[in-house]
């Protein structure tokens, strides 16, 4: 079957516009949400509260700012920006309870991945808990159709101490407790995580899965794993028992390639952890997705921006979260210009086609993050009222600004990997590297391009670089698992004309569809 | 109709205290009402999992009456689970009704076994965490808030819930003296989660008797010293007596002033625990059936073995496990759980609770199993 545009615009139907959890917040004219957030900001003691915290007191008063000041956005665009690398460092240096800025003492503790170093903690706190499943309650509506009682979701959740792993019972709770959406009757689900995927899928399978929830990437080496995998396994279950159906089933396999969409009915996908776009056809093509819908959230926020039926951008919520965004050029001058700190300009007031780093400011109770730069590049959709009617701003999330290699379920610093590249003596040193990450058919693929400190054997360089890579654990579990490609090594004579004007090195650098690296 | 329970009483502090020192005849009484009113039987008889198995036993369930009559039903054990989820159709055949999650035993001892839960499966479970959880939760001189490390398992294990529920036990009911880190051993290598737990410093432990043991391990120092401030372990999947008990080593290692044996099952959904007396594990009767199958009878392969009902058993009395219950999605009838207990008493305990208490003493041997 072909694949076509068609098939990942849906229409809008009529038969389920129009609802939503919180008509009054989420369709308010965005000029009233700017009133609106204007109206918190002089009244919220989440700047006095964030004070306490080390990840902000010292640089805020070197900064001279006053918090209980902070009354409006005029008063907030003076804050100093706070990224993750602060988070890491404060946290080496203070005790965790000191980070908690509420009175009440958190729930829970979380943990990013750690993929840049050290993981970072995350305190949580019940009325942070309240605050994400209210506005989780508003995904209910953000599809296309509706969930059904019928649906069968596979879902596959990062283990504790990840934030994922919290999702499933306190969801089921406060199902008891009678809250969220009352017309809407969730169906089944097989959640497992990323080290039971294969038991779970099958039994997803076996239940006749027709939703799916995870990463893209981990979704697509499952498809490949079925079709990899569905002769044996047809064999397997013929030589079990010999029925004609099975006979059947086994002749199949021998005169096609099979994929998900032949053995199950799959309607819907919901993909977070890493852009959609990339995959999105194929998921289609492999799975025969009617609909699919990208989502975001991370660790410290907690909080879902999520694609509406009209999947034209994830809305960013303006009622929980002051958005930011640092454009693309002004970034460009932060890396070349020591010193330079950027400005961000509101979300509200960017333009469509604006790329830059998305900075949020959010009113959690326990961990609030001010002015907190996420290091995910965003690509602004629209700051117009969107077809489903909320009026929230749109946005694509594209690649990472920072020293993370995000080849999507695997991420590892740069620091991890130039550690490996400058232990290489033989044949030579390395005197300069870059990293390249772009795309096989849907699958990110990371090339090395490397300049040896001296003229050597080219095969024997590429042997060294390549032993390097496998050193680093991570990327090489995910070439082993199929998640990523196989990276690539180039010997390059010079990577001068790679440098950008001011000559600052840049050790990553994701290609945009259609550039590839040269030679 | 299975067992319901109104969102007020699962809300509501200690709402089944009065359950809890019922006399014990008056609750065995209890579970012969919940037999007729549940139409168990008849209801279970729908399922793949009992009607061919119960008919070519030449049983019709509508004649079945009373918690007597289960004794002239065949036993069912983890194979039949294990067979039952290897296709769709016998999946489909067996469900009563369509489950909301699975969840699946740890696959120690075998495959793992998936269990179907309805919200309403997930209310009793709720419901009997927030019991343990308060019986457990007496401890006057406790910092508020108390640091809970809780090792849980990956989902779909069951053991993942265990601290969710615990904490929403904790927080809806209006104790929230708790405060959690939860992480599973699997990830430890990869985020060193224990350098967190240590600057921390947890008052609880909830973990299997194997995670606790591994985590002893891989701390660079020994436990006790990494956690000094450690007080309370609540261990499961491993008995914490007996002689292969593990209370005195998990007790020594850590350091802890007190310990708690928890029964945590995905085949029962039920979850017992030790009380502060320590005198055994209370077997909840409202809600479950409880038989064991005493030592010493025929081998398997011979006539089916006889019964006791666990409150009706003398003390001292060991042998192997055997639950009915009244799940939605899957009642399990007469379930052969493959753990050996001993009985202990069926007389009140010194905590006031009337529900019999027995130690769980580790798995049957394979050929009985």
């Amino acid at each position: 079957m072909n694949f076509s545009e068609a098939e990942t615009k849906p229409q809008v139907a009529a038969s389920f516009v129009n609802h939503y959890w919180e008509p009054d917040w989420e369709c308010a004219p965005l000029p009233e949400l700017v009133a609106r957030l204007e109206a918190r900001l002089a009244e919220t003691d989440i700047f006095v509260r964030a004070a306490r915290s080390p990840l902000y007191r010292q640089r805020w008063q070197e900064a001279g700012i006053d918090p209980a000041a902070i009354r409006s956005y005029r008063d907030l665009q003076r804050v100093p920006y706070t990224d993750a690398a602060d988070l890491r460092l404060a946290q080496e240096r203070h005790h965790p309870d000191e980070f908690v800025c509420s009175d009440q003492s958190p729930r829970f503790w979380v943990s990013t991945s750690g993929s840049t170093g050290v993981p970072k903690w995350v305190p949580i706190g019940g009325a942070d808990l309240e605050l994400a499943r209210r506005i989780g309650h508003r995904l209910a509506y953000f599809g296309e159709k509706p969930a059904r009682p019928d649906d069968m979701a596979l879902a596959i959740a990062a283990p504790a101490p990840f934030i994922s792993d919290t999702s499933t019972w306190p969801g089921l709770v406060n199902e008891l407790r009678g809250d969220g959406p009352q017309d809407i009757r969730q169906g089944e689900a097989v959640i497992c995580s990323f080290e039971d995927v294969a038991e779970g899928a099958l039994m997803a399978f076996k239940r006749q899965v027709t939703v799916l929830i995870a990463f893209p990437s981990l979704i697509m080496r499952l498809a490949e794993g079925l079709t990899e995998n569905a002769p044996l396994l047809a064999a397997q279950q013929l030589k079990q028992k010999f029925t004609l159906a099975n006979l059947l089933a086994y002749l199949v396999t021998r005169l096609r390639q099979i994929r998900p969409r032949d053995v199950v009915k799959v309607h819907t996908g919901i993909f977070a952890g890493e852009p959609l776009d990339p995959y999105r056809r194929a998921l289609y093509d492999a799975w025969g997705l009617k609909l699919s819908y990208n989502f975001y959230t991370f660790s410290e926020y907690q909080i879902g921006f999520c694609e509406c039926r009209a999947q034209d951008g994830l809305h960013v919520w303006m009622d929980v979260s002051l958005p930011e965004i640092i454009l693309q050029a002004d970034l460009e001058r932060e890396r070349e210009e020591e010193g330079y700190v950027p400005p961000a300009r509101p979300l509200w007031e960017a333009s469509a086609g604006d790329e830059g780093e998305l900075v949020l400011t959010h009113f959690g109770d326990t961990f609030p993050l001010v002015r907190w730069r996420t290091s995910d590049l965003i690509r602004v959709i629209s700051t117009e009222r969107c077809l489903c009617g909320r009026t929230h701003p749109r946005v694509n999330f594209l690649q990472r600004s920072d020293d993370l290699v995000n080849l999507g379920v695997i991420r590892f610093s740069t620091f991890t990997l130039q550690g490996k590249l400058e232990a290489i003596t033989q044949p030579a040193k390395v005197a300069r590297w870059q990293l390249r990450v772009s795309r096989r058919g849907y699958k990110p693929l990371l090339t090395v391009l490397v300049r040896p400190a001296s003229g050597v054997d080219e095969a024997e360089m590429v042997a060294a670089v390549k032993t390097a890579l496998a050193q680093v654990e991570v990327l090489r579990g995910g070439w082993e698992s199929g998640l990523v490609c196989v990276p690539e090594v180039r010997i390059v004579p010079d990577l001068g004309d790679r440098l950008p004007t001011s000559g600052k090195f840049r050790p990553l650098v994701y290609e945009t569809e259609g550039e590839e690296a040269r030679p | 109709m299975t067992v319901s329970i109104t969102p007020e009483a699962l809300f509501s502090p200690r709402a089944d205290e009065p359950l809890l020192h019922l006399p014990l005849a008056e609750l065995v009484s209890q579970t012969e009402e919940l037999l007729e009113r549940c139409d168990l039987f008849r209801r279970a008889a729908r399922s793949s999992l009992y009607g061919q198995r119960w008919r070519a036993a030449g049983i019709k369930p509508e004649l079945l009456q009373g918690r007597a009559a289960l004794r002239r039903l065949p036993f069912l054990d983890g194979t039949d689970l294990i067979a039952m989820a290897e296709s769709r159709d016998s999946l489909r055949k067996a469900l009563l009704t369509r489950p909301r999650i699975w969840v699946t035993s740890r696959g120690t001892s075998g495959p793992k076994k998936w269990l179907p839960l309805t919200l309403a499966d997930t209310a009793h479970w709720f419901a009997r965490l927030r019991r343990v959880s308060e019986m457990l939760s007496v401890e006057p001189d406790a910092p508020i808030p108390t640091f809970v490390l809780a090792i849980n398992e990956p989902m779909p294990r069951v053991s993942n819930a265990l601290p969710y529920l615990w904490e929403r036990a904790d927080y809806l009911t209006g104790g929230q003296r708790l405060e959690f880190i939860v992480a599973a051993m699997t990830m430890l290598p990869h985020n060193h989660w224990d350098r967190f737990v240590v600057q921390k410093q947890p008052q609880w432990l909830m973990a299997s008797v194997d995670d606790a043991r591994r985590l002893a391990q891989e701390l660079e120092v020994k436990a006790s010293r990494a956690l000094p401030g450690l007080r309370r372990g609540i261990f499961w999947s491993q008995p914490l007596d007996g002689p292969a008990g593990a209370r005195a080593e998990l007790e020594s290692t850590y350091g802890l002033a007190e310990s708690f044996s928890l029964y945590l099952s995905a085949e029962c959904r039920e979850m017992y625990a030790e009380c502060p007396a320590h005198a055994g594990l209370h077997l909840w009767m409202d809600g479950v059936i409880h038989e064991i199958i005493p030592d010493g009878q025929a081998p398997a392969g011979h006539e089916p073995p006889e019964t006791l009902f666990v409150d009706q058993a003398p003390p001292g009395t060991e042998g192997e496990y055997v639950i009915t219950t009244f799940t939605e999605a899957l009642p399990l009838i007469r379930y052969r759980t493959g753990d050996r207990i001993r009985v202990l008493d069926t007389a009140p305990c010194a905590c006031g609770v009337t529900h019999p208490r027995v130690l769980f003493t580790g798995r049957m041997a394979a050929s009985a199993a």
